[in-house]
């Protein structure tokens, strides 16, 4: 022990000095230890909270300057790179703040969520593997960023694609009662036949069972002889047995008769690693209270079971849930990486995206679109330089409070973005003149200019579907992409002539 | 059991325990010797005189990941080359996090060795931007998880990691320092870049600036003089001296310049800013060399490097330190002969000699176990087994001023303890080789030692079958059998017979696949199936014509659509429409490939496979070309990038709507670009 700690003498105290932000607010640090209490607190100030803030850190974006959404890109263009990036890299990071704005106060709530995608039930899931870009790390580092409690500590996830196929895989009991619907079509012959066969069988089974216990032997010897001679099974402490099934039919008819025939029985099915089912386990209890007790037990172990396989995806499910509006910085981005990591592999077509995009999250806001509605301002485009631009040219004084208080510990430093985003974000309805009380009210009638606007990158948006492309930045004009030539192989002297 | 033999090892291990008790070694638990940028530069001087004393020096490595997908894990049925294709992915696509350099010097007056273990954190960083293109590197989650098991401190390796440039890189960044580009390095201020884009087209601002050139050399050939003897002799003519004008710029000697035009002030300064920039270049690239200063010294020093299963470490030194991996194992070999005249690896040798296999109780020939069996006095404190009392060779640990007998971080899986194992069991397995180091002098060189010499510069391309390849001509081969009993014999494969299946239905199984080609083919046509992924297969024929005979059949099912062709057995094969079949050769292009899809169905569709049967030669010559060109398109040349490009703009043309083809576009934009990386290194 004492030279495992002694390895990380090394690297563990981070230096925090290059951090010059003025603005310094404590975020809540969520690692693998204090996620389920965080989980539950968070539940609580979702509900509270109007918006939720999202900021998210990868481990990179564009490997080569073409890979850069540039105004040049028509919105499929610019969505198959953010795509490309987003399969690519891995998140680390999810700040994710519920706020509410009321007069010239924000409440905000910080959080931020270290994420890792920890192979935890050894199925090659969440990912095999992820890209990482130096220069993104190298920044990371600068930042004080901690890679030891990400990579040791990081909550891992599941997508909910990858729950279905995980479930298939894991092969785990299910009880029955919950899986199968009541049979259509009428039992033929075999039905039957196979009906009443396994109704006698379980009959005398039972009967064997309820026998040997209300026997009292108490001579542990006779009772572990008894079991072997009877071939018993046992599910926890009950007696179980297993009937082989060849179809799912089977499966139904099973289940419709012990409904019928057996009030103390419980039915699980086991399922075959492809998917479908091996056999069906008959598990005896000794009462109604029994049976319930055991049906609840079988309910939570799935509930853990789930919990486990979610991770941090339940964050993103409550707050699908919720349908609050979400805001971001740069939602093209964010929420495609999203989209990937916790809902199903990215669609090739961007209307495709979209659609399932809305389906979840149906009111997203991008304060770097909403900066758009004050004026035209190409070089705007980092948080700090839009909170300064903001300062510079209006009087909206925003008042913040945050839960966790000011920053007084160091390490509470990381995902300070976030919040940055709901100060901006609360700027910028005063300054538009919007009043967010009116945006729940009205079912987002008056954010609607505002909502769900994609944008790409500075000077294009994907709002224009159709089809034609603004090309420089600091002009208006559109072109069609039929008039666009595509240069390629151009000598690195002769690129910029007349720049 | 005789008492009096008894006694006197009794005796000896009271002594050394009493030895120990009372040693004056101040912690035998010390930690090895880190090294990171903040002292890098002192650690690189110590070495420097180790690694010249050493007789031999272990390295070992830890990587961010080994397979970059699991059908890129080895097979069984990996040919040679494939197997090398699969090191070169691996070595490609992952980072070296810590490099383990351990030098071992025998000191005959202690009769033991003295090691110095060093643990080197390291991280590429883009300290001088050669293109603009991002270094990435990709991590293997589990691999990071186990990494993260055994405390590794990824912060210290990400923020205090060491950076460097492989030769290419290094050759790059001087090329570009020398062109008249240069500047680019160096960042002037504003005002300045002006001025060196100022063309030299009259003669007379030719011959001022050559004049001017020789003076401000002069001057500070004279400065540097200055500073080393005595005062400086008034040489120069007065009208001279007048313009120039020794005085203080930003704590530096610096020439205040009258009595010019501003033209030739213009031209003067250029000059200046050119050489004093070319110097601080200079200056910076070879602070950006960084950590392959140890490699170079390795290489340089012509000592003897031992490793454990090294061949992916030795792939990892090529790609990162050296140049690009080439396309084939032979030219890897020989560059890395040159470079590495001497290595050994202990797998091979504890696998060769039959008294080591005999030492090692034929148990696994993992570094750890071979460590604590060979070396449990190192590896223990004590010797295990007390009755078979046998010479242990003593290595003495060393780090900065405190040393260490009986040292043992405990550290498994950090690469300098990893080394510093690598090279103790170097040593025993040595001595039980008979090679007696008290014997053996300073001056005699062990690369030279004849019982070596067999093991020597012998690597295992792929431990699963025992493929060994030669350093010194490239040659290969399999391992002796019978040298190693614990594994089962070696079995010839005829690649030739191989067929690969890919994109059938994913409730087949191997052998469900099997049992429906025997029904087509007869029932002793398939030898054996083996799984790649869920979604990929090899069928092994008992000959090599059934492999045409299937992938015809497989050609006329698909085409003909009439109900017979849907009874056929091999119809539960095809089901679903996208089941590809091909020879041994397109696993060869699909491994060849730098993309990494985790299923195999996908790689085969990313590298650009487009049909769905591959007929061979001997079948119909239309096709056959048809087939070809589709190949050639997969392939990862630039011209083959070229030729798609254009198919893809003119579809885009067409139809600017289609997505498919827009995420082509990307992806052979990133061949383009990845090509042009390569190229450029």
């Amino acid at each position: 022990m004492v030279a495992l700690i002694r390895r990380r003498f090394l690297g563990t105290k981070i230096s925090l000095n290059s951090h010059r932000h003025k603005l310094q607010w404590s975020v809540k640090q969520v690692t693998k230890s204090n996620f389920s209490d965080s989980l539950q607190e968070f539940k609580s100030h979702l509900s509270a909270s109007d918006f939720v803030a999202v900021s998210l850190q990868n481990t990179g974006s564009f490997s080569a300057p073409w890979n850069r959404v540039s105004s040049f890109d028509s919105p499929e263009t610019a969505y198959l790179k953010v795509r490309r990036a987003a399969e690519r890299f891995q998140l680390l990071q999810f700040a994710i703040c519920p706020f509410t704005i009321s007069g010239s106060k924000v409440t905000a709530h910080p959080y931020n969520f270290h994420l890792f995608p920890r192979d935890e039930l050894n199925i090659g899931m969440p990912s095999y593997s992820f890209s990482c870009q130096t220069s993104y790390l190298t920044a990371m580092a600068r930042q004080g960023f901690d890679f030891n409690a990400c990579i040791y500590d990081g909550i891992s996830y599941l997508s909910r694609a990858q729950e279905l196929a995980a479930i298939v895989r894991m092969a785990n009991p299910i009880n029955l009662n919950y899986v199968v619907e009541a049979s259509s079509s009428p039992p033929t012959v075999a039905d039957t036949v196979f009906v009443e066969r396994v109704k006698s069988r379980i009959k005398h089974w039972k009967k064997s069972c309820i026998d040997s216990t209300s026997k009292k032997i108490d001579d542990a010897l006779v009772k572990s002889l008894q079991k072997l001679v009877l071939g018993g099974e046992q599910y926890g402490s009950r007696p179980c047995m297993t009937i082989a099934v060849c179809s799912e039919r089977q499966v139904q008819l099973v289940s419709e008769m012990l409904r019928e025939f057996f009030d103390d029985l419980v039915a699980l099915k086991i399922p075959t690693k492809g998917g479908g089912t091996q056999a069906v386990r008959v598990v005896l209890t000794s009462s109604k209270e029994d049976k319930s007790l055991l049906e609840r037990e079988l309910q939570n172990a799935e509930e853990e079971q789930n919990k486990k396989m979610r991770g941090f995806r339940e964050v993103i499910e409550l707050v699908s849930a919720s349908q609050k509006p979400v805001v971001s910085h740069n939602t093209l981005n964010d929420f495609s990486v999203i989209h990937s990591k916790f809902i199903a592999p990215l669609p090739l077509d961007v209307n495709e995206f979209l659609n399932s995009l809305q389906s979840n999250f149906p009111l997203i806001f991008d304060v770097n679109h909403m900066m758009k509605g004050i004026g035209p301002l190409e070089n705007v485009t980092s948080i700090p330089a839009a909170v300064s631009h903001l300062k510079n040219r209006f009087f909206a004084p925003i008042e913040m409070e945050l839960s966790h208080g000011a920053l007084l510990d160091e390490s509470k430093i990381h995902g300070q973005t976030v919040v940055r985003i709901c100060y901006l974000f609360a700027k910028l309805c005063s300054v538009l003149k919007i009043t967010p009380g009116s945006i729940q009210s009205s079912d987002g009638k008056v954010l609607d200019g505002y909502a769900n606007a994609f944008r790409s990158c500075s000077g294009n948006s994907v709002e224009s579907l159709d089809g034609g492309i603004r090309i420089w930045t600091n002009s208006p004009r559109k072109v069609d992409c039929k008039d666009l030539v595509f240069l390629v192989g151009i000598q690195e002297q002769a690129v910029c002539w007349n720049a | 059991m005789n008492t009096t033999r008894h006694w006197p090892q009794r005796a000896f291990i009271l002594s050394r325990a009493l030895s120990r008790a009372f040693s004056d070694t101040p912690s035998p638990t010390f930690p090895l010797k880190h090294v990171t940028r903040s002292n890098f530069e002192s650690a690189l001087v110590e070495l420097r005189s180790h690694v010249r004393a050493a007789d031999f020096v272990a390295i070992d490595m830890e990587m961010t990941g080994v397979t970059s997908a699991p059908w890129r894990e080895s097979f069984e049925f990996d040919r040679f080359d494939i197997r090398y294709l699969k090191v070169k992915d691996s070595a490609e696509k992952f980072a070296v996090l810590q490099f383990g350099v351990c030098p071992f010097r025998w000191d005959s007056l202690k009769q033991s060795f003295i090691a110095h273990p060093h643990n080197f954190f390291v991280f590429a960083r883009q300290e001088i931007p050669l293109d603009r293109t991002s270094y990435e590197f990709l991590c293997q989650t589990t691999s990071m998880d186990f990494l993260a098991k055994y405390q590794f401190d990824f912060n210290a390796c990400i923020h205090e990691g060491i950076s460097y440039l492989s030769r290419g890189q290094e050759d790059e960044a001087r090329k570009r320092l020398i062109s008249p580009k240069g500047d680019q390095l160096t960042h002037p201020s504003h005002n300045l870049r002006e001025t060196t884009d100022l063309p030299l087209v009259r003669v007379a601002d030719v011959l001022f600036t050559e004049r001017m050139k020789k003076r401000l050399g002069e001057w500070r050939d004279d400065l540097l003089q200055n500073r080393v003897g005595g005062p400086q002799e008034e040489k120069v003519p007065d009208d001279l001296n007048q313009q120039f004008r020794t005085v203080f710029f930003k704590m530096r000697p610096a020439l205040s310049l009258d009595g010019f035009t501003s033209h030739q002030l213009s031209l003067i300064r250029m000059e200046e800013v050119k050489t004093d920039h070319q110097r601080r270049a200079e200056m910076k690239i070879n602070a950006a060399v960084g950590f392959r200063h140890v490699i170079d010294l390795l290489s340089s020093e012509n000592k003897l490097i031992v490793g454990h299963n090294c061949i992916l470490d030795i792939a990892h030194v090529h790609s990162k330190f050296l140049a690009p991996l080439p396309s084939t194992a032979e030219e890897f070999v020989s560059c890395v002969n040159k470079y590495f005249p001497s290595i050994i690896d202990t797998k091979i040798l504890l696998n060769a000699d039959y008294t080591l296999q005999r030492k090692m109780k034929r148990s696994s020939t993992s570094l750890s176990s071979a460590f604590s069996l060979l070396c449990p006095e190192i590896a223990h404190g004590f010797t295990r087994n007390v009755l078979s009392y046998e010479p242990c060779v003593k290595v003495e640990v060393h780090v900065d001023e405190m040393r260490s007998s009986n040292w043992n971080s405990g550290a498994k899986h950090e690469a300098g303890y990893d080394a510093f194992m690598t090279g103790c069991v170097f040593a025993q397995a040595c001595s039980h080789l008979g090679i007696d180091f008290q014997l053996h002098s300073p001056s005699e060189n062990l690369t030279q030692n004849e019982k070596l010499q067999k093991h020597m510069n012998l690597l295992y391309l792929s431990w699963i079958n025992g493929d060994i390849i030669d350093l010194r001509t490239g040659n290969r081969s399999a391992e002796l059998s019978g040298s190693n009993m614990i594994r089962k014999p070696y079995r010839k494969i005829l690649f030739k017979n191989i067929l690969l299946l890919w994109g059938f239905p994913s409730k087949l199984k191997p052998s469900m696949i099997r049992d429906c080609i025997c029904k087509t083919l007869g029932p002793t046509s398939v030898i054996c199936t083996y799984g790649i992924d869920q979604t990929a297969v090899f069928v092994q024929f008992s000959k090599a014509e059934l492999v045409s005979d299937f992938l015809n059949l497989k050609e006329t099912l698909e085409q003909s659509n009439d109900a017979i062709s849907h009874l056929h057995p091999l119809s539960q094969l095809l089901e679903g429409g996208n089941t590809h079949a091909a020879s041994y050769e397109t696993y060869k292009e699909i491994c060849a490939s730098p993309i990494s899809k985790v299923l195999f169905a996908d790689q085969a569709e990313a590298v650009g496979i487009k049909w769905k049967t591959e007929l061979l030669p001997s079948d119909k010559e239309e096709s056959h070309d048809n087939t070809r060109s589709h190949l050639e398109s997969a392939m990862d040349s630039p011209q083959a990038v070229e030729k798609s490009k254009s198919r893809n703009t003119e579809d885009v043309v067409n139809d600017s709507s289609n997505k498919r083809f827009c995420d082509d576009i990307i992806d052979s934009f990133l061949k383009v670009e990845k090509i042009r990386r390569t190229t450029n290194l």
